[in-house]
């Protein structure tokens, strides 16, 4: 075609959109043409579904949506997996939920099923998994994720070292690992943040930092201590790691240390440019406020919860009065209405009325017809205002279901000024069935990481505690189709059914590459109350993503 | 036709006993969908001492569908656009909460009572629904001037 992509204006092999020619891309035939030239729809195949192209949405392919506008929600472009796995991966294989748990957690699961197997060659430039300051800034943006446009991983107006690892590997005396040649490695570390009158370890990694009271950082003994001073050396791609992040502190100290700590890890290497200039951390006020705010699982015209729905869908209701006005009877149920002859007992003594509709006098012995709220009107009357709405014309109470209004019917709108009402049917009828499953698996997968990483387990009573607030799973391990493809090298994964009892466990199970990543902001101090942040738990297995944030 | 027929008995309910200032006749004799209404600004609001002319207008459908009310004078409210068409939203007679038993004379009250509490809550003109909400001496005083420069002596 005349006007197909050429010249100066390519971009890509795309027309400019940019210049002051407005570009239509057909999303049937993905064709694209000028405005000027062809108008709205699509020359070579007359679809009308056709948009114009702009900076802000290129629907072209190959066209990169461009760097998130400020103000959009880092989910927006949002893809944890990014870094780490050059397949871009089909859209079938990305699954993302994200639910309400009970207590007013929030949960939310990703999962990308990578086409390509995950070897060691493919992931030749990605960032080491096992590397702490990896899983810490998986961790820190899954934060920033959460609070909104708003956080970012900032620098603190303080002297001291603005990154929390400094150039040297952090916490290489902490990690530990497991298992012997020949088998695959179980990485991983404790770190622990804790305030109050506990001393920091002087060589930890805040040398010179923050005063005592601010943050602390100090490792806990290692069931496999490993001295190795350089780089964590098991950057098996067979490997699984595993760090636990403990946040200890005072309930009121706890919205400051995270604070703290966000503001002491310094922003991701590759992403110094776009953090730069961003203010200090909101807390975890802030980060309480955006979570519960709907706005912010909200982007374009994608949302990510049913509240954020829910508002659309009431935004719309406003926009467009009339709209949500009761639908129409069904004829059956017009028809089914009984007729009944006025008698002294409807009229009263004076044996006078009117028919509230056409105000037309009625007289004892007339015709009308009975609502089941008991009003009665001429049946023509009746009928011509219950074919458009099934609402009394008197009371605005429904007559029974009909199949177009089933839900407003029942809802029996007395009052004209219940708008609230039908928002908060809709908010109750969101999708958080599967909650308790989740939680439930969530709980199964913590057990499992701290058996087979053979971590310590909390004391006994902190398990319990934790489990008072969800059910006992009896759930399992999910596991991708992948896993069970056997592939070169890697071993069937066990079910850990003793997950309940980690002693038992002598070997880790042996699975294909696993990841995992488990972040716990504990709210437990000795002698204190219990904290408004119940518990934190970030689990980053393999392909799946997973973190759940709940409050009491 | 019964919309004729209760348009009739509404119009010679209410001008045989209209609502206290109120003036109610018909913009053309041939025509009972349209009607003229004069209103008082009523006692109690910043509105006292304007006569506000409306049009009321009963659609074919009538009772079936809601009358519409348009300020003619211009009117700084809440409620009503600032504007040449002046409309007026007022909960009675929107779409979602209309009854067919509502009658002529519930929305020319609503409507005064209207003038009297607006509700900013529903507003056309943020503006003036800020001040109402927040600033309610700096919201009459609009209100008086705006009265006093459209609907006093015209």
């Amino acid at each position: 075609m005349a006007d197909q992509p050429q010249g100066s204006g390519n971009s890509r092999g795309h027309l400019d959109a940019t210049g002051q020619r407005q570009v239509v891309f057909c999303h049937q035939c993905t064709h694209e043409w000028y405005q000027d030239v062809h108008g709205l729809i699509c020359p070579r195949c007359q679809s009308e579904i056709t948009e114009i192209v702009s900076g802000e949405s290129d629907p072209r392919p190959g066209m990169h949506i461009p760097d998130t506008p400020p103000g959009y929600h880092q989910l927006f472009n949002h893809n944890p997996w990014d870094e780490d796995d050059n397949s871009d991966p089909e859209e079938a294989d990305i699954e993302e939920h994200i639910t309400h748990g009970p207590g007013g957690s929030v949960f939310v699961r990703q999962t990308i099923r990578a086409s390509t197997p995950r070897d060691g060659s493919s992931r030749r430039d990605r960032p080491d998994p096992n590397d702490p300051t990896y899983v810490m800034r998986d961790f820190q943006n899954m934060l920033g994720t959460l609070m909104g446009p708003g956080f970012r991983a900032g620098r603190p107006g303080r002297s001291g070292p603005d990154d929390l690892y400094g150039n040297r590997p952090p916490f290489s005396a902490t990690g530990f690992r497991m298992g012997g040649s020949g088998t695959p490695h179980v990485v991983g570390g404790r770190f622990t943040f804790t305030t109050g009158n506990l001393r920091p370890r002087t060589d930890g990694p805040l040398t010179g930092g923050p005063p005592v009271e601010d943050l602390a950082t100090y490792a806990s003994p290692s069931s496999s201590p490993s001295s190795s001073p350089s780089p964590l050396p098991f950057a098996s791609p067979n490997g699984r790691s595993l760090y636990l992040i403990s946040i200890r502190g005072p309930p009121d100290e706890i919205a400051r240390m995270l604070g703290n700590i966000f503001g002491q890890m310094g922003p991701p290497p590759d992403d110094g440019r776009r953090n730069a200039g961003m203010g200090g951390p909101p807390g975890l006020q802030g980060l309480f406020a955006s979570l519960l705010n709907p706005a912010n699982a909200r982007h374009g015209d994608a949302v990510y919860t049913q509240e954020a729905l829910d508002q659309i869908i009431s935004t719309l209701m406003e926009q467009h009065p009339t709209s949500n006005a009761p639908g129409p009877a069904s004829p059956h149920a017009i028809q089914a209405l009984p007729k009944r002859k006025l008698d002294e007992e409807l009229l009263g003594p004076e044996g006078k009325g009117e028919c509230s509709v056409c105000m037309d006098d009625v007289h004892i012995g007339d015709e009308v017809v009975m609502l089941p709220c008991t009003h009665w009107f001429h049946e023509t009357c009746a009928s011509a205002w219950l074919s458009e709405h099934n609402t009394c014309p008197i009371c605005r109470k429904g007559i029974g279901e009909s199949p177009s209004s089933s839900g407003r019917s029942s809802r029996a709108p007395n009052s004209p000024n219940s708008r609230a009402e039908p928002r908060a049917r809709r908010l109750s009828l969101g999708s958080r069935l599967s909650r308790d499953n989740i939680m439930n698996r969530n709980e199964a997968r913590l057990d499992s990481i701290r058996a087979t990483g053979r971590i310590t387990p909390p004391p006994r009573e902190e398990i319990q505690h934790r489990r008072r607030s969800s059910h006992r799973h009896d759930s399992y391990l999910p596991r991708d189709p992948d896993e069970d493809r056997p592939m070169p090298g890697s071993y069937r994964r066990r079910e850990s059914e003793d997950h309940g009892s980690p002693a038992t466990v002598q070997d880790p199970p042996l699975s294909p590459p696993l990841m995992r990543q488990e972040v716990e902001v504990e709210d437990r101090y000795p002698g204190s109350e219990t904290a408004s942040l119940r518990s934190l738990i970030v689990g980053d297995m393999s392909k799946t993503k997973v973190f759940s944030v709940s409050f009491p | 036709m019964s919309a004729q027929k209760r348009i009739a008995k509404e119009l010679a309910e209410v001008t045989s006993n209209p609502p206290a200032g109120m003036i109610i006749g018909l913009v053309d004799e041939s025509n009972v969908h349209n009607w003229d209404i004069t209103m008082d600004g009523p006692e109690g609001s910043p509105y006292v001492g304007g006569k506000f002319k409306l049009l009321l207008t009963l659609p074919v459908e009538y009772p079936f569908k809601p009358p519409t009310i348009n300020f003619k004078t211009r009117i700084w409210h809440p409620n009503v656009t600032f504007d040449e068409q002046g409309s007026m939203c007022i909960g009675i007679l929107k779409g979602d909460t209309w009854k067919p038993s509502s009658r002529i004379m519930n929305v020319l009250i609503a409507t005064q009572n209207l003038l009297i509490e607006p509700v900013p809550d529903d507003a056309l003109e943020t503006s003036s629904a800020e001040l109402f909400k927040n600033n309610r001496p700096l919201y009459e005083k609009e209100a008086k001037k705006y009265t006093a420069q459209y609907a006093i002596g015209k």
